[in-house]
């Protein structure tokens, strides 16, 4: 029982890791905070399925496809929304608002695309759970925690050893002195928003087999990611994976021990406490 | 009544222009008492305007963001409900809870009150998804679950039962003019001007002896205190509650209200609920496309008005007083 609920608890943990990221590569990259990450989530489990059941092309084609539409989509959404209001004045607030309004278009955009019932996406890792001892293993499970290790490793060779990744962490740093030697400020923080679009919508990918896709599923998952990102220590990418691993196991063990209506009120509880007692995370970054 | 007047204006003309209204507001039910579709609306209204009152001095004032106000909103209808339908007078009842709501918000306040932005963000919507899944999933024989609670009993006045959507008018309307009233005083007080000062600077502030916790943990109880009331309000004039009203989107709607009519201003949440209420009722006739639209809507007012209405005007107004050739001293004050 408790083997089997850290399995699950682990591969949730991983999507709200990976949404999590989302939100502290935008925040340690503009100091801002976007609503839209869980339609980003949607919208991009809702392109993989179009492109792979609609079209028929191959899965894995078709999620590149998908996950190259959602980081030009972030990309446009930082260009086209996020930087013009940033330079007609507008605060951190309105920032918050205006992706609430966007999030709202999203949601009923993708309703009335592709109507409110849930899609079916097929898993492409068979059905027939791996029996580890008293363990069983979905292979979508499996897929989700290695994708997800992938993922987290390819962003820090990302971060750590190419030239735009240490401009990104420059840019986040002092984007004026970033500026002055040379780094294209704008470029990186367009960047940061586009990745946070792509993994947003990988995360969206590997979750839809599981619940499927409907225009709702994001919602909460977005609060939840957001949430693991500030367990671990927001704008801290690895504080937002043992953030999501912390909260994924916890709410997973609240739902098997307890119940399962329980399971949201408990992790926000315990969100709320950890805020209280140490407001600036796991991996201890200021809160403000 | 004086104060009242005192509260709407400053200038006779302004002055004027308040008393007519509040006389339409109070003649209209007389005059109309057929719609009762438009007295459902414009008691709506009046209950938006005083969640959202409360609400701006939180976050227009004191410079705190929620999202969560739901949450208080249902704090104050579930209990207002339960005890009424207990037996207890409607009207202490609905106090009751509101005082219930306050005293939540206090609680909620001192973890919040060291908190800022992004990280009192998530833990407001944190704190109304708990309240709304424990109306759903807590103890079904108060909450009702899903099915909520119906058959509230309708507000008894000194005998007067206020059964009638007119009559229930008259009551929100007075409460309304009573915490548009409790709101001027609380923001032009010495406590009101500590939270403008926290809200723009907080270490200057604090470097002038000012408790930080004490005054935002003040705002929060004040705004749950409003949301509480409206909440029971809510409960009373529908007299059917259940959690979907008190969804993650009612507080962000809270939060549009605000931000489209302006924060921090007088006028802004009248404004901001006046016209969120109405562009609701206009898109209706575009059915699915009604929230596509509002979404939209949101992004075009950030992109035009950043201000809010109330903002934009004002700016406006100070713009248009410039322009205008000198003027002779008395009439140039009066202006102002």
């Amino acid at each position: 029982m408790f083997l089997q609920l850290l399995v699950g608890g682990v591969a949730v943990g991983c999507i709200y890791a990976l949404i999590g990221l989302g939100y502290s590569l935008i925040y340690s990259a503009s100091g801002l905070m976007s609503f839209v990450q869980g339609e980003i989530f949607m919208l991009g489990a809702y392109v993989a399925f179009t492109i792979y059941v609609g079209l028929g092309i191959p899965f894995l084609l078709a999620v590149l496809i998908a996950i190259g539409i959602m980081f030009a989509f972030g990309m446009l959404l930082e260009r086209s929304m996020i930087s013009p209001l940033l330079r007609r004045g507008s605060q951190q607030i309105h920032i918050v608002l205006a992706t609430i309004g966007l999030s709202i278009f999203l949601k009923n955009f993708a309703m009335i695309i592709w109507g409110s019932d849930v899609k079916n996406f097929p898993s492409s890792f068979g059905e027939s759970p791996l029996k580890m001892g008293p363990v069983s293993i979905s292979p979508q499970q499996i897929a989700i925690v290695v994708v997800t290790l992938a993922c987290m490793v390819l962003l820090h060779l990302f971060m750590s050893k190419t030239k735009m990744g240490t401009s990104l962490r420059a840019a986040a740093q002092d984007p004026m002195a970033a500026g002055v030697v040379g780094i294209n400020v704008p470029l990186t923080v367009g960047m940061a928003w586009a990745l946070a679009a792509a993994l947003s919508a990988v995360a969206g990918i590997l979750l839809a087999p599981i619940y499927g896709v409907y225009p709702k599923m994001g919602a909460i998952l977005s609060t939840k990611g957001f949430a693991a990102a500030v367990l671990g220590g927001y704008g801290n990418m690895y504080g937002a994976i043992i953030g999501g691993l912390i909260f994924g196991v916890v709410e997973t063990m609240a739902a098997g021990y307890l119940s399962s209506s329980f399971k949201d009120i408990i992790s926000f509880g315990v969100l709320i406490i950890v805020l209280f007692v140490m407001p600036n995370g796991i991996l201890k970054v200021k809160a403000d | 009544m004086n104060q009242i007047m005192k509260t709407l204006s400053q200038t006779k003309v302004q002055r004027l222009i308040a008393l007519v209204l509040i006389a339409l507001a109070a003649a209209y039910p007389v005059l109309f008492s057929g719609s009762t579709y438009i007295h459902l609306i414009l008691c709506t209204l009046g209950i938006y305007i005083i969640v959202n009152t409360g609400f701006d001095i939180l976050f227009g004032y004191s410079g705190q963001i929620s999202l969560g106000q739901a949450g208080f909103y249902a704090i104050g209808a579930y209990f207002s409900a339960i005890l009424s339908k207990a037996g207890v007078p409607v009207v202490l009842a609905m106090l009751l809870a509101a005082a219930i709501a306050a005293l939540v918000g206090y609680v909620l306040a001192i973890p919040c009150s060291k908190l800022v932005h992004h990280f009192l963000a998530i833990v407001t919507i944190g704190f109304g998804e708990i309240v709304r899944l424990l109306a759903l999933n807590g103890p079904t024989k108060l909450t009702g679950g899903a099915n909520g609670i119906g058959a509230i009993p309708a507000v008894n006045l000194f005998g007067f039962k206020l059964t009638s959507k007119a009559s229930y008018l008259y009551f929100v309307l007075a409460l309304v003019l009573v915490f548009l009233v409790i709101k001027s005083r609380i923001v032009d007080s010495r406590v009101g001007r500590a939270m403008q000062a926290i809200k723009c600077n907080p270490d200057a502030s604090e470097a002038f002896g000012m408790k930080l916790s004490r005054y935002k943990s003040m705002a929060f109880t004040i705004a749950a205190f409003y949301a509480g009331v409206g909440g029971a309000l809510y409960a009373h004039l529908v007299r059917f509650i259940s959690p979907e009203s008190f969804s993650a989107d009612q507080s962000s709607m809270f939060l549009v209200m605000i931000l489209v009519g302006g924060m921090g201003t007088f006028c802004g949440p009248l404004i901001g609920s006046l016209l969120i209420i109405v562009v609701t009722e206009f898109l209706q006739q575009f059915g699915t496309y009604q929230m596509l639209i509002y979404g939209a809507l949101i992004i075009f007012v950030l992109f035009f008005m950043p201000n809010g209405i109330a903002g934009t005007l004002r700016n406006k107004y100070y713009h248009l007083l410039n322009k205008l050739p000198a003027r002779p001293k008395k009439n140039a004050q009066e202006a102002k």
